[in-house]
Formats: C-alpha cells, sequence, structure tokens
C-alpha cells in the first residue's frame, strides 16, 4: 500500500467555486506582503494546514482530510492529520441478456493519523526553516460482492500500516495568519494487506488467499502548502 | 481554473519581487543588492519546479539543500533514498492447492553534489556553473516459490535472483537564478551528465522439489556495463533562503 501522506484539506475545498475562492484568497493576501510582526506563532495559537497539489489549485484529494497545528513555543509546534477515505459503489447489469453478475455492491473505508512535533531553526524570520517527526498509523479495508445466477464473486481485505517519518521544510510567513510552506518527508513504515478473493465460477468453488507483510522507507517528495493560523 | 491559479501564481511573484521590504518602511537604507544577495551561510531547500508550473523535489528526490560558503560559491545537494522489504503468500485453492511465496529486498541510494560558482548579472540576477559528483547504487534481491499440491505430495520450483546497479558519474550544470525576494529565487539549468554504470545480475531456478528430491538447478549470470552521457534537459527549481 502506497500510504497518502498527504497534508490534510477537507474533502469539499475540491469544489471547483471553493477551489477558485481559496486561490484567489491566498493570492490577494499574498500580494499585500505585509510585513510579519513578531510572535504571530507565539504559545497557544492554533492553525489548519492545506495543502496545494502540484498544479497550484486546491485539488488532488480523495476523501475528507483534516489537520490541526498547535504551537506549544515561537520555536517549537505540534501537528496532527487526519484522513478519512470511505467508498461506495452499488452497480446493475439491467439490460443484459446473458448477465452473469446482476449486482455488485463495493465499499471501503480507510483511516490514517499522523503526528508531528516540530522545531523550528530561526521562527524571527520570515522564512523560517523547520524540522521534525513522529508517529503515523492507518486502518483499512475493502469488501466486494458480485451475486450473479452462475458466476458469483466476494472480496475481503484488511490493510493496516504503522511507523514513523521525518519532515524538513522551510515556512515563509506572508502575512501573521498565512504562512506558505515547502517540506520534504521520509517515512519508515511496517505495512500489513490480507486480502481473500472467493469466485464461484458454474458451481466450482476458487479461493484465492493473499497475504502481504513488508517494511518501507521512502520519501514523500515535495508537499507545498498553506497554513492558516487564528 | 489552473491558468487563473498559474497567473496568480505569477503574480504573486511579480509583486513579492517588487514590494518594498520591511526594512525599506522601517527607514533604513536598503541597498537592494545586499538584500536579494545570497550571503555567506546563506541556506536554502530546494524544490523542482516541472513543465506546466508542477511543484515537485528538485532532481527526483527525498531531499535538497544548498547553502553558501561566500557571495559566490555554494554547494548544492541532492539525496534520494529507498528501501522496501515485502513477503507475500498467495494461495490458491481449488480441487488442488497452488502456494506462491514471494519475498524482496529493494533498495536504492542516490547522491549527487553540486559546487556552484555564481556570477551576478544585474541587481537580482545571477548565473552560475558548477561541476559535482554522482553517486548511484540498487539492490534488487528477489526468491520466489511455487509449491502445488495434487493430493500427492507437494513439487515446488523456485527462482532466485539478485540485481544490482552501481552508477558513478559527474555533472556540469550551467544556469541562471533569479532572487524574486529576498527568500526566494527561481532557478533555471541545463545540466549534462557523464556516468560509469555496472549492472549484474545472478538467477538461479531450480524446479522438481520435493520432500525426497532438492530438485535440478540452472543458474545464470549476466553482467553489463556503460558509459552515458546525457543532458537533462532545462530544469527549473526554486529556492527557499532561510
Amino acid at each position: 500500500m502506497n500510504p497518502p501522506n498527504k497534508f490534510h484539506i477537507n474533502g469539499s475545498v475540491t469544489k471547483p467555486v471553493l477551489k477558485s475562492f481559496l486561490g484567489i484568497f491566498v493570492l490577494l493576501l499574498s500580494l499585500s506582503v505585509a510585513p510579519v510582526t513578531e510572535g504571530q506563532s507565539g504559545r497557544d495559537s492554533n492553525s489548519l494546514v492545506f495543502q496545494i497539489d502540484p498544479m497550484l489549485s486546491f485539488s488532488g484529494f480523495d476523501g475528507f482530510k483534516v489537520s490541526y497545528l498547535n504551537h506549544s513555543s515561537s520555536d517549537r509546534y505540534w501537528r496532527i492529520g487526519a484522513t478519512f477515505n470511505f467508498g461506495y459503489e452499488y452497480r446493475t447489469f439491467d439490460g443484459s441478456e446473458d448477465r452473469l453478475a446482476p449486482d455488485s455492491r463495493s465499499y471501503d473505508l480507510f483511516v490514517r493519523v499522523h503526528y508531528d512535533r516540530i522545531f523550528t531553526i530561526n521562527p524571527q524570520k520570515s522564512i523560517s526553516f523547520y524540522s521534525g517527526g513522529g508517529p503515523r498509523i492507518g486502518l483499512g479495508f475493502f469488501n466486494e460482492n458480485d451475486d450473479g445466477v452462475l458466476v458469483s464473486f466476494q472480496e475481503d481485505a484488511l490493510m493496516f500500516d504503522m511507523g514513523a517519518g521525518i519532515v524538513a521544510g522551510v515556512e515563509w510567513r506572508i502575512l501573521n495568519m498565512l504562512s506558505l510552506y515547502g517540506e520534504y518527508g521520509l517515512n519508515l513504515m511496517y505495512f500489513s494487506h490480507k486480502t481473500e478473493m472467493k469466485t464461484s465460477e458454474f458451481g466450482v468453488m476458487i479461493i484465492d488467499t493473499f497475504r502481504t507483510n513488508g517494511v518501507e522507507l521512502f520519501g514523500t517528495g515535495a508537499r507545498i502548502g498553506v497554513i492558516l493560523r487564528f | 481554473m489552473k491558468y487563473v491559479l498559474l497567473l496568480a501564481s505569477i503574480s504573486l511573484f511579480v509583486a513579492t519581487a517588487t514590494a518594498p521590504s520591511a526594512q525599506a518602511e522601517s527607514g533604513e537604507t536598503v541597498s537592494s543588492v545586499s538584500t536579494i544577495n545570497p550571503g555567506p551561510y546563506s541556506r536554502a531547500l530546494m524544490f523542482g519546479l516541472g513543465s506546466n508550473f508542477n511543484l515537485t523535489s528538485f532532481q527526483g528526490g527525498v531531499f535538497s539543500y544548498k547553502w553558501f560558503t561566500s557571495t559566490t560559491r555554494a554547494h548544492r545537494f541532492t539525496t534520494d533514498l529507498g528501501f522496501r522489504y515485502m513477503t507475500t503468500d498467495d494461495t490458491r485453492r481449488t480441487e488442488s492447492e497452488i502456494n506462491d511465496e514471494t519475498n524482496i529486498l529493494d533498495a536504492n541510494v542516490r547522491i549527487n553534489y553540486d559546487l556552484l560558482s555564481y556570477n551576478q548579472v544585474s541587481r537580482s540576477v545571477y548565473s552560475y556553473w558548477g561541476v559535482g559528483p554522482t553517486v548511484r547504487f540498487q539492490i534488487v534481491d528477489s526468491e520466489w516459490t511455487r509449491t502445488t499440491s495434487s493430493g500427492n505430495q507437494p513439487i515446488s520450483s523456485k527462482i532466485d535472483e539478485t540485481e544490482y546497479q552501481v552508477g558513478l558519474g559527474a555533472s556540469f550544470t550551467v544556469g541562471a537564478e533569479w532572487f524574486v525576494h529576498s527568500g526566494i529565487s527561481i532557478s533555471a539549468e541545463y545540466a549534462l551528465n557523464v556516468s560509469y554504470n555496472i549492472a549484474n545480475r545472478d538467477r538461479e531456478l531450480t524446479s522438481g522439489i520435493t520432500q525426497t528430491n532438492p530438485g535440478s538447478t540452472i543458474e545464470e549470470e549476466g553482467s553489463t556495463s556503460s558509459i552515458n552521457l546525457d543532458g537533462s534537459g532545462a530544469r527549473v527549481g526554486i529556492s527557499v533562503y532561510f
């Protein structure tokens, strides 16, 4: 499983109108380029974090994702993010004369949580460098049932991963309430998948069981995003 | 939508480049050159800017870092790192049973270093050239076993394969960097890479393995070596100084 490991954005933001609104909003705030006063990220300040996709728009996220950031001091803070992916699909094949699988239902759910403890090296500057790390954990499942007259298919899958990651990035404070950031990340994850597929074809049952376990070290690539403080 | 945001981002950069700095507003005498120029010990994270303004990692690495030791000399370090160990067990049951077991180890590391020499062209634009070594190593070790049980004793076949690649090279870079803000620059560069690569593969196929028979084995071994000379094409990046 290739974990998303993205910064988080509310799924509703992927609507075109809101994408446009947020893009223009960030632009207008950025254009003002107001000097940043000290202490804007002091103790007990809170933030929401949004990731910008590679095309500089607020899209590219499939699912409900939310992130929160809290400063415990001017040079250190923690952030926690959660990702929820849920899908349900129902298909029928009406009109087919020789339909073998008239109904197909599938649903999946994936939840991921990651926490990072972040340390900023030069928080007094408008552009500061930060690094940190923390644990990540994810759990999900998938189920599909195709109920046919002569052929039926059932799949159950369970996915789990856990591990730790480190990040290093730069944050550009454009306004007291607004920052842009870019960061690199490296994750070390243990993952485990189990899938069982049962296929019945003309009375013959085939059972396929697939298990995967492993350890993976991988880079997340560059991630660009926006931090809104309140 | 993408074009709107693209224009917006360009406007942002232009606006930030032309906006008065906080120091200027406070009345200090600001030399724009000294404000914008990279000084000794300036440090930056670098990000890639691909086609259609895709924001990516620089040179595909997991981390890219640049630091200046003087106003005309900088060091750039980019690394890529990956590791994966995975076991799979696939069992297919009908009247007989087929079991596939796979173990895969895949590890790779790549390190690029460039020593860059800067020359000021105008107020905020620099040209630079650079040279540096590149090291790359990858190993893939896999083992695949298929066991078939159909009432009699199980019969197995097995493939062991180990492949590694080593590359040593150097890159020559020529580019220009535009400091659009005191802490942000956009660079564009061409690079020419020359590398010597060695790849080696060992393969062992064993079939007819039973509890009493170790089976028959076929061994294969091959290696290739090559010298490559290739250009990187135009490479655009963003450096954020801190």
